[in-house]
């Protein structure tokens, strides 16, 4: 069954029109890379998912349950508490990291845990521990953000995401704000995640990455999803010319 | 020897005098501390209220806020304390001096305290709401524990301003016939004509400002230790 499935998704800022018409759905384990130039139109699509961004036309739906949907022209979604509860299911890492500065590493990650999904502390401390083991920053987890490298932050971003046990997770250019150097850690932790069959959706520019690690891979520009299939066939067999030019635009830098 | 002799004799004189003044003045600072720290404690929060209707999405509160915010911060604290000390009364509501007092500056601080809570709130980037919001906070909570706490660092300078402001703004409250300090210190400079008490008055608000000073700088230095400082 479809984890994630939307319909005719439209975004509009005001008259500009960023999304015209999106239609993607992604199954359980499944790894999806979003590409394609900026401007069209990504980061919008993957902040609709979880209420970042209000969508404008279209349906939303996640693990089987409706998030949004358009009736009569007009969107309407789901109750603020039940749309919180669907959001519940998925985790966002950002551009940006975004950790909350004031709490230290393991605080960042247990705090939604223990006052939103209400779940006991001491279980919420260990589970977090284990992630950030996993993410390789377990002796970290008592400093503050403001001490750690961008590479390291990300990854305490990722096991932030991760404590809330979503079932699918998205990455909103997880690498674009770190320094070249940086880039691999973070991008072998999410490797680990997709040999963990860990659903996720990822925008990205990183084009060798996006190919070893995706199932899927999906090509937007100018407010669509131009063509999509598996990352060889889109990646080195590409059918349409817009992505011919972005992927040879992308390979000369 | 003469001279010293003589000199020494004055400052055990102008000592006793002090000692003797000492206690009406510190009657009348202890009054002052009172309204002080009374004003503090409503104000503080009440201010936090008006921020968050400042910001609110809601246009009614809003408005509402704005309005208080321009009225309590464009008018005089003198003339907003004898409104509430002199004009109330023809409303039916009537308040003793200190009360009066505490009334009227605890509303005009919190206007005060509302403008610094506000630019603090909005100081903090857009992406710390996004992230709280992705990982399911709600509103409330999101102000709670994510908003209002990265505040306290950014925040707690200008309130050290203000509240070193309203402990000398006590002193407007000898106008509504208080025995406050400055009242008491005036009253010893009458009957003795002597102006030790005025320096004497200075001496303790000093005294008090420099405690606050110590307080809050030991608070913000606890607010900001997930700041890290080049050394």
């Amino acid at each position: 069954m479809a984890i994630l499935e939307v319909c005719g998704l439209k975004k509009n800022f005001g008259s500009l029109k960023v999304l015209k018409g999106i239609d993607f759905q992604t199954e359980k384990g499944k790894v999806t890379s979003i590409l394609g130039p900026s401007g069209s139109g990504k980061s919008t699509f993957i902040r609709c998912l979880n209420r970042l961004e209000k969508i404008t036309e279209g349906t939303i739906r996640i693990d089987g349950e409706t998030l949004a949907d358009t009736v009569d022209g007009k969107v309407v979604y789901a109750p603020e508490k039940e749309a919180r509860r669907i959001c519940g299911k998925t985790g966002m890492v950002f551009q940006n990291f975004n950790l909350f500065p004031h709490m230290t590493v393991l605080e960042n990650v247990t705090a939604a845990p223990i006052s939103v999904q209400k779940r006991p502390a001491a279980e919420v401390e260990e589970t977090a521990m284990e992630l950030l083991k996993m993410v390789g920053l377990s002796e970290k987890a008592k400093q503050y953000p403001s001490s750690l490298s961008g590479g390291q932050q990300q990854r305490v971003a990722i096991a932030r995401a991760l404590a809330l046990k979503p079932e699918i997770l998205f990455f909103d250019e997880p690498t674009s704000a770190l320094d070249p150097e940086l880039t691999g850690e973070v991008l072998r932790v999410i490797r680990d995640l997709a040999a963990e069959r860990m659903t996720m959706l990822i925008v990205t520019h990183e084009i060798e990455f996006a190919l070893g690690v995706s199932d899927q891979v999906v090509f937007m520009d100018g407010g669509y999803i131009v063509e999509s299939g598996t990352a060889d066939a889109l990646i080195n067999h590409p059918k349409n010319e817009r992505t011919r030019a972005f992927l040879n635009r992308m390979h000369e830098v | 020897m003469d001279f010293f002799a003589k000199a020494f004799t004055e400052i055990l004189e102008w000592i006793t005098y002090s000692g003797g003044i000492m206690p009406a003045l510190l009657k009348g600072g202890l009054v002052s501390l009172r309204v002080f720290i009374l004003t503090l404690v409503l104000s503080l929060p009440l201010g936090l209220v008006v921020a968050l209707m400042r910001i609110s999405k809601i246009a009614p509160l809003k408005w509402v806020s704005s309005t208080y915010i321009w009225i309590l911060r464009g008018t005089p604290l003198l003339l907003q304390l004898y409104f509430v000390y002199y004009g109330l009364p023809s409303m039916g509501i009537t308040f003793d001096g200190i009360t009066s007092a505490v009334v009227a500056f605890t509303l005009n601080y919190a206007a005060y305290f509302a403008e610094i809570y506000r630019g603090g709130i909005e100081s903090i980037d857009r992406g710390q709401y996004e992230a709280a919001k992705a990982l399911g906070f709600s509103g409330g909570k999101t102000m709670w524990k994510i908003i209002i706490p990265q505040t306290l660092s950014r925040i707690i300078p200008p309130i050290t301003n203000e509240t070193i402001t309203l402990v000398k703004d006590t002193a407007l409250i000898t106008a509504i016939s208080v025995s406050e300090l400055l009242r008491a210190a005036k009253g010893a400079v009458n009957r003795d004509l002597d102006t030790t008490a005025f320096l004497l008055a200075a001496l303790l608000y000093l005294f008090f400002t420099l405690i606050l000073t110590i307080i809050f700088k030991f608070t913000e230095k606890r607010c900001s230790r997930h700041i890290r400082r080049e050394s």
